[in-house]
């Protein structure tokens, strides 16, 4: 039986090729929310992808999934896009120019919204070290079991644990931080943009009109 | 969106973590981006294709160490690869992982330390060594086996899985530019090309012929190629273990390359150790502070020849059980060859 690595690691490009199809998605989801920048996310993915052909011959058959070797790799080039980019400069700059305006003015206006929030969940996870922030991302965003993530990042599952759990803590207290700053902030800080309830309505107020009489019990 | 049902068995707290930080956007690569990028990077790789894969002789830091079985549990495995072989030859399947052997832990001392070192040195420097002329490619055949998995985090489940024992044979030019890896079932049919522009020059022959033969200055030039944050005597000890290992030691350097070894911190003697053939000897190690895996290198203990390593598990690691054998090797040729893929026949060198 193959095991599912010895392709790829033998350097059968269509085994490659398997392997960004699968997994392009989920790094550029990945680094779209760590970095906020979408044109950056796309270079990411291209060096994460020219890293991994370069290493393949690390790749080890621990496991059926390349994820998190793969997402190991993606982390090393979030931690220094720059060094990377120098690794592959040649490659880098026959790089496809960056994602244009899209085409739906619909999508650009998501967009904007999305930027804000990317804008703000990056302000909260400067909060965090950076070994926190990656096993964050890495488990609660992206979705990775702390093993995967334990291998994604060369660290024991109990260090991932931990981290997590540190992470857990900053961000409690970051939250009651807001809490009171809110409190404390007597003007009203947002016009309430939601649609009001539908009038006539009230919670509660449905009742059953009809109830078929075999079903009562006497 | 498809959620992973893995997230079902994960603790509780997961939820209250991403409900203190949700994901901000849940931002999708357009299918067109998506395609665009592939071709880019799939150009790529084919004009890189010259530029060799990174060494797989070079194991990521969680490396396996080199431990030798018990004679019975090695003599077990070895009838098993050999029924198991034929098969699977020459083709890319990879054998089944078997349970890592697990052996009783034998305390190191110092107390023989110098006089072991002082006699494996002594006998090195004794043997001949062929030296690779122009052109030449040093040859290293062992049998190998290396850990593929420990712990599994998802399911609780705490096995080490080892590779069943099997041939590798390597070639090396002597500036470590060119070369050649074949390790059937492991790597492509027919082996992969080690050839690289930048080879680490200090595991090429060329680096050690150039050496100084002083002990001291062998160890200081040995310690100024390690950096990082990783304990710095046992990458040096790793290191001289990889030359002592896949690499020919010129006899006339082969003593202070020993005596070296002697001076790290924390390097020790063990009484008995076998290699991955279950030849018994006596071992230098040195315990990993930081993986908790000792390392031993084996040498017969009447010629005081290399015979090969293992790993053993002293300290609970990730899962690893101590005692658990979690890598050894046997060198079964070195010599000198005219090429790439050629073995050594009758009347050729060897060391």
């Amino acid at each position: 039986m193959n095991h599912p690595h010895s392709r790829l690691r033998a350097g059968n490009p269509e085994a490659f090729r398997d392997l960004f199809r699968d997994h392009a998605s989920l790094v550029y989801r990945h680094a779209v929310r760590v970095t906020g920048d979408w044109a950056l996310a796309e270079d990411v993915v291209s060096l994460t992808f020219l890293e991994a052909w370069r290493l393949r011959g690390k790749l080890r058959d621990e496991g059926d999934s390349p994820r998190p070797w793969l997402m190991g790799i993606a982390v090393n080039v979030l931690r220094n896009t720059t060094r990377a980019a120098r690794r592959h400069a040649a490659a880098m700059a026959r790089t496809p120019a960056a994602d244009p305006v899209p085409d739906f003015a619909d999508e650009l206006v998501g967009r904007m919204a999305d930027s804000e929030r990317l804008a703000a969940a990056r302000k909260a996870l400067g909060r965090l070290r950076r070994s926190e922030r990656e096993v964050f991302t890495l488990c609660v965003w992206t979705g990775l079991g702390y093993a995967e993530a334990a291998a994604a990042l060369g660290v024991p599952v109990g260090t991932v644990r931990s981290r997590l759990s540190r992470a857990r803590t900053r961000l409690r207290k970051l939250a009651a931080e807001e809490l009171r700053a809110a409190k404390k902030n007597t003007e009203p800080l947002k016009k309430n943009t939601e649609p009001l309830p539908i009038p006539g309505q009230v919670p509660g107020s449905r009742s059953t009109a009809a109830r078929p009489h075999k079903e009562t019990h006497r | 969106m498809i959620r992973n049902s893995r997230r079902r068995t994960e603790p509780l707290d997961h939820a209250e973590l991403a409900r203190l930080l949700p994901a901000p956007v849940e931002p999708r690569l357009a299918a067109d981006r998506q395609d665009l990028l592939e071709e880019y990077v799939m150009s790529e790789i084919h004009q890189s294709d010259h530029v060799p894969a990174a060494s797989p002789v070079r194991r990521p830091l969680r490396r396996a160490v080199l431990f030798a079985a018990p004679v019975a549990a090695a003599a077990a495995l070895a009838v098993v690869v050999s029924m198991g072989s034929p098969a699977g030859t020459g083709t890319d399947a990879f054998p089944r992982p078997v349970k890592a052997p697990v052996v009783q832990i034998e305390e190191g001392s110092t107390v023989q330390l110098a006089s072991t070192v002082h006699e494996i040195a002594a006998a090195a420097t004794a043997r001949s060594t062929p030296r690779p002329g122009p052109g030449q490619y040093i040859y290293i055949k062992s049998r190998v086996s290396f850990m593929t998995t420990s712990h599994n985090a998802d399911t609780g489940e705490s096995a080490t899985w080892v590779q069943p024992l099997h041939d590798r044979e390597v070639w090396k030019s002597s500036d470590g530019t060119k070369g050649w890896l074949d390790e059937p079932g492991y790597q492509a049919k027919g082996g992969i090309t080690l050839d690289t522009d930048e080879p680490r020059k200090q595991l090429s022959y060329q680096w050690l012929a150039a050496q100084p033969a002083d002990p001291d200055a062998l160890l200081k030039s040995v310690y100024s190629t390690v950096s990082g944050s990783r304990d710095h005597d046992q990458q040096a000890f790793n290191e001289i273990g990889s030359i002592i290992r896949e690499q020919l030691v010129p006899s006339d350097l082969a003593a202070s390359l020993y005596e070296a070894v002697g001076r790290i911190p924390g390097v020790v003697v063990v009484e008995h150790a076998q290699d991955a053939s279950g030849r018994d000897g006596i071992a230098l190690a040195r315990l990993d502070p930081q993986t908790g895996e000792r390392s031993e290198w084996v040498f017969d203990r009447e010629t005081h020849q290399y015979l090969g390593s293992r790993g053993v598990q002293v300290r609970e690691f990730d899962g690893i059980k101590p005692g658990t054998v979690v890598e050894r090797t046997a060198i079964l040729t070195r010599a000198v060859v005219d090429a790439k893929n050629q073995r050594p026949g009758a009347g050729q060198a060897t060391a």
